[in-house]
């Protein structure tokens, strides 16, 4: 954003101000961190752009809200008993519960024969794990994010803990 | 010339003195064995001394000036107040067709032998071989830290034997009880500890964590070239009652004799591994 956009944005804001109330701009604030406000600003934004566009300009927050919301389409067709579970692992892998690091999510998609791209960053890997898993067929997926548990777990394993202890 | 093990992990809780007491009763009382046995606890927790000797006794041996091991660290050699190791033996049973199990007991001052350890780590190896000639198995129970302690259990052992829980951080125990034998076998190359092996101490055979744990321990124990006993000793409520009632589990009531054939076989892998 360049400056003279910045000052013409700021004479806007002053103006929607003036017009609903000096608090205003903070309850914006607000609302802009709420998911359906961010879908909403997608979905004007893809009117007014085209997609790419779009996916360059709207925030990181926003990207995710777009993955999550193809997640949510997923969702809606799996079995009741698979979908907590696809939830749970999109939430940890997001919130790095579950492969912390880029090298360990790189890792476990190797093993698995998924190929993601070597220099993207922990997020874009995140995400694209996450696009080759909910095109799977179902029992596919459960298997391969039960693996991925498994996986995350043996890192605190004896023999991981006996490499370090015995290097010394 | 007995067989001289020590019982070692690096983690606590893992049940190193039950298991020691256990075995100990098991090789002097039950009828296949009576060995005469000797039980050494060089825990300043003293578990084993507790458990075969009961408060009575301890406190009538405390208190009429009985030596513990903690005299025998305490006091050089030469010196006039030094005590002899036979003088630290206590009796625990002695059994009509031979068998016999003592023990030379432990005390909370034993821990301020680690505040001058100098000179001290023969003290043990000296100590048994002082009264080694009466016995045909010596057992000592380590504390569950590298010390003093534990350098002078190797030091007085042919073998050493890991008893270790089915548990994530019980097993944590082994590869650094790896560095310690190694750290021993550099220190003191002409002294021969060989390992007895791993055992499995209180298992449930149930939950994913306790199969992943044993496991684990398998491949390490593989890696390292350690024996793994194909017997395991399994979890019994009867096991913390044999203890509080001072006896063995084969003369605990209500053990369950699953409980106590599952011991017995151990105990006879255990005597088939050591040449008893």
């Amino acid at each position: 954003m360049t400056e003279q956009e910045e000052s013409d944005l700021l004479i806007d804001l002053l103006s929607i101000s003036r017009r609903y109330g000096a608090g205003t701009i903070t309850d914006l604030e607000e609302k802009l961190k709420s998911r359906r406000m961010d879908e909403n600003i997608f979905r004007l934004l893809d009117i007014l752009h085209n997609k790419e566009l779009v996916l360059r300009t709207i925030s990181r927050y926003s990207e995710k809200m777009i993955e999550e919301s193809k997640i949510d389409i997923k969702l809606r067709v799996l079995r009741e008993e698979n979908r907590a579970l696809v939830s749970r692992f999109v939430g940890d892998l997001y919130s790095e519960k579950i492969f912390a690091s880029r090298d360990d999510l790189l890792a476990f998609a190797e093993e698995n024969n998924i190929t993601l791209t070597e220099q993207a960053p922990r997020r874009v890997f995140a995400s694209m794990l996450i696009d080759y898993i909910i095109d799977m067929p179902e029992d596919s997926m459960r298997l391969l994010i039960e693996e991925a548990y498994i996986r995350a777990q043996r890192k605190n394993s004896l023999a991981n803990w006996a490499n370090v202890i015995m290097s010394k | 010339m007995p067989k001289k093990v020590c019982l070692v992990n690096m983690k606590g809780g893992v049940g190193k003195s039950t298991f020691t007491v256990q075995l100990a009763w098991h090789f002097a009382a039950y009828p296949n064995w009576l060995k005469r046995v000797l039980v050494v606890d060089t825990d300043p927790q003293f578990n084993a001394s507790q458990y075969l000797l009961g408060l009575d006794k301890y406190r009538q041996l405390r208190e009429g000036g009985k030596p513990t091991l903690w005299d025998l660290y305490r006091w050089p050699v030469d010196a006039p107040e030094a005590v002899s190791a036979k003088d630290a033996v206590v009796k625990v049973v002695r059994m009509k067709n031979g068998g016999l199990l003592d023990i030379i007991p432990s005390q909370p001052e034993l821990a301020t032998a680690l505040k001058e350890p100098r000179d001290k780590e023969s003290t043990l190896a000296k100590t048994v071989k002082e009264i080694e000639e009466g016995y045909d198995l010596i057992l000592i129970d380590c504390p569950p830290t590298e010390s003093l302690f534990t350098s002078s259990a190797y030091l007085a052992s042919d073998y050493a034997l890991i008893p270790v829980r089915p548990e994530f951080l019980s097993t944590i125990g082994l590869p650094l009880i790896r560095n310690s034998l190694d750290r021993f076998h550099t220190e003191h190359p002409d002294h021969e500890l060989r390992l007895a092996g791993v055992v499995f101490n209180a298992t449930t055979n149930q939950g994913k964590e306790e199969q992943t744990a044993k496991a684990e321990v398998v491949d390490l124990a593989t890696s390292l070239g350690w024996y793994v006993f194909r017997s395991e000793v399994k979890y019994s409520r009867a096991f913390p009652n044999s203890a509080r009632l001072g006896k063995p589990l084969f003369w605990t009531p209500r053990a369950r004799e699953n409980s106590i054939t599952g011991f017995h076989a151990l105990a006879d892998e255990l005597a088939q591994r050591l040449g008893i």
